[in-house]
């Protein structure tokens, strides 16, 4: 039969069910099937997906399972369309998408796995003299002399109230005017590992006034016979689960191995919240204490800043921050010369991930000029990681020079490195004082951001593009600010009223 | 130590001509030991007040100067803030970011910072309270913690010297620098209905503390100490737990740095700056807007600072059996007995066992809660001993002078007096805890001991006039015998650490006062001794009294 031969008028007026219609005769089939290929079969394959994404983004809203709508859109619409009958063009699209096709431009959430699940808590084997506060107080139950037999019945539980009920503990301690080792041990390990909240607060406390009791700065003579070393902070945190980190950065896969066999629990307990608080208080000690190794502080300085990372500790953001500002307190000002620069490399090793680092960087914040200091370096070396192997970053200069390669009118330009290569350096250059000392590089910066809120078309549909486009806007906003306003400097500064 | 001289000036009205107290860095520095270190008056001023900031900001932090913030940056940034129209609540939330983060930027890092003036702390605030991001939430409390820090209404400022060696502190408050009080003495002049919703988390500190009194759950408490909760916690969203714990945890440090700094200034020279603690914030709280609340707000407190030792009962009971401590006890029967031990002597109350709390937030705990309630309570009774100071000073003597909130405390104990233990146990001055303690004997005495327990002044005072027999069988008839021990052995414990901290200042060995400790050790023994033979049928020996009893003992060996 040719293509001729038919029914010309039918095939003109054929909409789309009577050409499906004549299709299945078989008649002009063969010229309408073509045509049906291209246009409709597409069309309707799209349409069907369409619908059937709708439908399903509206269950997911019910169970609010899946990380993301951009990965569930699609990746729910390829467990619906039967496999057979799946277009790889639906594949193209996702594809697409995934590539850049869309303008997706929220940061990914932070966060990284920092404990891992719970060892189980070393046992405490109390040794010393009789004459310690606690094994009196341990072998109370033979002596019925003194305490009456109702009210307690072993001497653990006893040494235990003394401890969490009105602080009879402490007032005996401090009556010696020095406290013996054995006490000092049991104390520490029953605000470390203590499930019982009060008794472990106690303990805190406890371990809180006697390090401030013996702290000679404040004039004061307390003895105290014992103190943990860095070494007993770091193991408990190892008991709690903390996964670590090796000297190259990156977690331990060591510790991974040994996890086996342990309890259950994820997450270290709530005893986590008492240790950094005693830290903070212990470390503040630091300048007349001779266990205190720099190596030492260093160390439990990158520990503390991987805390930050752990998104299921953002509410102890606060004590994490008191804590940090202790420990780069503690340090002389020849020693923090050196360890700012020792701390800020590990500190950039604990993350790969951009928005990690970024997030790291955010974290170091504080009201206090080193804080700033140690900031700044460790923006410094996140930048130097965005350049991925392109050089290293040790001074402004580099910084603003390393802009300088950016070409924004390149079509290939990689707008989320940029992205947190502007945010990293506008935290590095930010009051820098070299900065603000270079006219030249503030120039060099202005422009480069000016260049970025100009060159970028604000529809610009790739990831990340509009994103740099308006942080540089703000940013240059920013920096214009502050040159304008800035040097008209103390002029408008707020005389102090008095009431 | 090199003491250094300095001296405090001050730029308020009255005390302009004032000739400068000189303080010696040591006695400033005592300020950063913890609450109960000297019994002296002049440091027991400051002591109290922990170990805060109140240093750093005299220090070099202080050198760093502030201006206004120029009118086209608020609106520049308020412009970052405004997500009005953000369909997608993570875009809001990053804006939000933005804006905090620029704050930082501008008012907290550089060396002439900008004072962010009342709107910007309103964006802060609105954000807090409409984000549902907990990191945005944690961020811009951090945020106006920074902020209170680098830009504090009241400051003493590092002046310079006659000579090198030499600093001098002068006062200032500086009116720009908005808290969010300045909002609750305007408020106290009612001026219609207010706008809008109310907020979820109020910034008032009342309505706060309110709150979280009423989200605690104290409504079903029964009024006798042997009868325990009835199971009034209520099911709390632990997001807003959260946040009303930042809150109450900024508001109090903002109250706790303005009562810090003032105390330092009237420490150097208590006869011209009392005006300076007249006027701090918590005071004109108490007399302006929450005038007639005083009570109530009190009783909040209590209420609030009670949660530890009800948490105590809640969590032993759910979490002892896990507790390794039966290692010793191989037996299941004692390993009951270990469980209702560590519950006290209120494990019998079958009522006790009724149900159990999940605890849905683990970081914001109710010892927390009561932690921060503390600090607010310690402040108004802080201001009492300021007065009693003053009133020493100015030579006026009036028989409840200096007792204006400890009165009100003790007339809400009289009704609640199972707060006195939660009480009694959270009190960090031992000063105020005996002040306290024997206040509470005076108020409750029969009237014949009253006159006697009038004069009492000591802990030793205390004991003797509880020991003689004649007097126990009254004090017993008035008190229970579990109120009675309790209180003794508290006020053991305070004279105990009182003499113990006052040695350690002053260097001396435990020798040199054992005297002095064998006598009122004698005394509470013989009152016990008394108190026992009294109760022999009703009651037992209260926990807190084991402990002092073994303590006394201990102590008498050694």
């Amino acid at each position: 039969m040719g293509i001729g031969g038919g029914d010309d008028e039918d095939w003109l007026r054929g909409s789309p069910s009577r050409t499906i219609a004549a299709a299945e005769d078989g008649g002009p089939r063969k010229r309408n099937r073509k045509i049906i290929n291209i246009d409709d079969i597409l069309l309707d394959d799209y349409k069907e997906n369409v619908r059937k994404l709708k439908n399903k983004t509206a269950n997911t809203r019910k169970n609010a399972k899946l990380k993301t709508n951009k990965s569930h859109l699609y990746e729910s619409s390829d467990e619906d369309v039967d496999g057979s009958n799946a277009p790889e063009v639906v594949k193209d699209l996702e594809e697409q998408v995934d590539c850049g096709g869309a303008t997706e431009e929220i940061e990914p959430q932070w966060g990284q796995r920092v404990f891992g699940p719970q060892k189980p808590a070393p046992e405490l084997a109390i040794s010393g003299d009789s004459d310690d506060f606690i094994k009196q107080a341990l072998q109370t139950d033979a002596d019925t002399e003194c305490v009456d037999q109702l009210a307690c019945s072993t001497g653990e539980i006893f040494a235990v109230k003394l401890l969490g009920g009105p602080q009879f503990l402490r007032v005996w301690a401090l009556w010696h005017g020095s406290c013996d080792e054995a006490t000092l041990h049991w104390t520490f390990h029953q605000m470390a590992f203590s499930k019982l909240k009060h008794v472990e607060t106690a303990a805190c406390k406890l371990l809180c006034d006697l390090l401030m009791y013996s702290n000679r700065d404040l004039g004061c003579s307390y003895k105290l016979d014992w103190v943990p070393s860095l070494g007993n902070v770091m193991e408990t945190l190892q008991v709690y689960g903390y996964l670590g980190v090796s000297d190259s950065g990156g977690l331990e896969t060591s510790t991974n191995s040994e996890i086996e066999g342990t309890s259950e629990e994820q997450g270290p307990p709530m005893n986590l919240f008492s240790l950094l608080k005693f830290l903070s208080v212990f470390i503040a000690t630091r300048k007349f204490r001779q266990c205190f190794l720099t190596k030492d502080v260093e160390r439990l300085l990158v520990t503390i800043s991987h805390l930050l990372l752990d998104q299921d500790r953002v509410t102890l953001g606060n004590l994490i921050q008191s804590c940090l500002i202790t420990l780069v307190d503690s340090f002389t000002d020849e020693e923090w010369t050196s360890s700012c620069g020792n701390i800020a490399a590990p500190i950039s090793r604990l993350t790969t991930e951009k928005h990690n680092g970024l997030h790291l960087v955010r974290g170091l914040c504080g009201n206090c000029s080193r804080m700033e200091g140690l900031q700044r370096a460790v923006a410094m070396c996140e930048l130097s990681k965005c350049l991925s192997g392109q050089g290293c970053i040790s001074s402004v200069k580099e910084v603003v020079a390393s802009f300088e390669s950016v070409h924004l009118k390149d079509k290939g330009v990689d707008f989320e490195n940029v992205y947190y290569r502007i945010v990293l350096a506008d935290i590095t250059l930010w009051c820098n004082p070299t900065f603000q000392g270079d006219k030249g590089l503030a120039f060099k910066w202005s422009l480069f951001l000016k260049s970025c809120s100009l060159q970028i078309f604000s529809g610009d549909e790739r990831p990340f593009a509009t994103k740099v486009r308006n942080r540089s806007s703000l940013l240059w906003q920013k920096y214009e600010h502050d040159t304008d306003y800035g040097e008209a400097g103390s002029e408008g500064e707020v005389k102090d009223s008095s009431s | 130590m090199a003491k250094k001289r300095s001296k405090i000036a001050t730029t308020e009205a009255a005390a302009a001509a004032a000739p400068p107290a000189r303080i010696t860095r040591n006695a400033a520095a005592r300020q950063l030991a913890p609450a109960h270190f000297t019994a002296q008056v002049e440091a027991a001023l400051g002591k109290t007040m922990g170990c805060n900031s109140a240093l750093s900001r005299s220090g070099p932090e202080l050198l760093k100067q502030r201006k206004k913030m120029e009118p086209t940056l608020v609106h520049n940034l308020l412009a970052i803030a405004d997500t009005h129209g953000f369909k997608n609540r993570s875009h809001a939330d990053d804006e939000q970011h933005i804006f905090l983060e620029t704050i930082r930027a501008v008012s907290i890092t550089p060396a002439v910072a900008r004072i962010p003036p009342k709107e910007i702390y309103d964006a802060i605030l609105k954000g807090i309270q409409e984000s549902k991001s907990v990191e945005l939430t944690v961020a811009s409390f951090q945020l106006l913690h920074d902020l209170d820090l680098r830009h504090p209404q009241a400051t003493l400022r590092t002046v310079k010297g006659k000579s090198d060696k030499d600093l001098e502190y002068e006062f200032i408050v500086t009116k720009d620098i908005w808290s969010p009080f300045d909002h609750t003495f305007q408020v106290s002049q009612p001026t219609g209905a207010p706008k809008g919703a109310p907020p979820r988390v109020p910034t008032d500190l009342y309505a706060l503390l309110e709150c979280i009194e009423e989200q605690l759950g104290y409504d079903e408490w029964c009024k006798t100490p042997q009868m325990k909760i009835v199971n009034s916690r209520k099911e709390q969203d632990p997001y807003l737990r959260l946040l009303q714990f930042l809150m109450l945890q900024w508001l109090a440090s903002l109250l706790k740095s303005d009562a810090q700094i003032r105390a330092q200034a009237f420490q150097a020279n208590p006869s011209n700056n009392f005006h300076l603690v007249q006027n701090s914030l918590i005071r004109r709280l108490l007399q302006g807007p929450y005038h007639g609340n005083t009570k109530n707000l009190l009783k909040f407190l209590l209420h609030i600072i009670a949660r530890t030792s009800d948490e105590q009962e809640w969590e032993s009971k759910t979490e002892c059996k896990e507790e390794d401590m039966g290692d010793k006890v191989e037996d299941s029967n004692t390993g009951d007995k270990v469980e209702g031990d560590l519950l006290d002597n209120h494990s019998s109350d079958p009522l006790a066992a009724t149900e159990i709390v999940i605890h849905t937030n683990p970081y914001i705990r109710d010892c927390d809660f009561s932690n921060l309630a503390h600090t607010v309570l310690f402040m108004v009774m802080e201001l009492d001993t300021y007065k009693a100071l003053d009133d020493r000073i100015e030579r006026r003597s009036n028989g409840r002078s200096g007792k204006h909130f400890v009165d009100q405390l003790l007339s809400l104990l009289q009704y609640e007096s199972h707060l006195l233990e939660p009480f009694l146990q959270v009190l960090e001055n031992q000063q105020h805890k005996l002040k306290i303690i024997i206040e509470y004997f005076v108020t409750h005495a029969p009237k014949s001991m009253r006159e006697k327990l009038m004069t009492i002044s000591t802990a030793q005072e205390l004991f003797g006039c509880i020991a003689s027999a004649t007097n126990s069988t009254n004090v017993c008839k008035t008190f229970g015998s579990y109120e009675l021990q309790l209180l003794l052995a508290h006020a053991f414990q305070a004279f105990l650490e009182i003499d113990a901290v006052q040695r350690l200042e002053k260097g001396q060995t435990e020798s040199s006062s054992s005297k002095s400790i064998g006598c009122v050790q004698k005394t509470l023994l013989e009152a016990f001794g008394n108190l026992r033979h009294l109760m022999k049928d009703s009651g037992e020996l209260c926990p807190a009294a084991a402990q002092a009893l073994f303590v006394a003992k201990a102590i008498s060996v050694s």
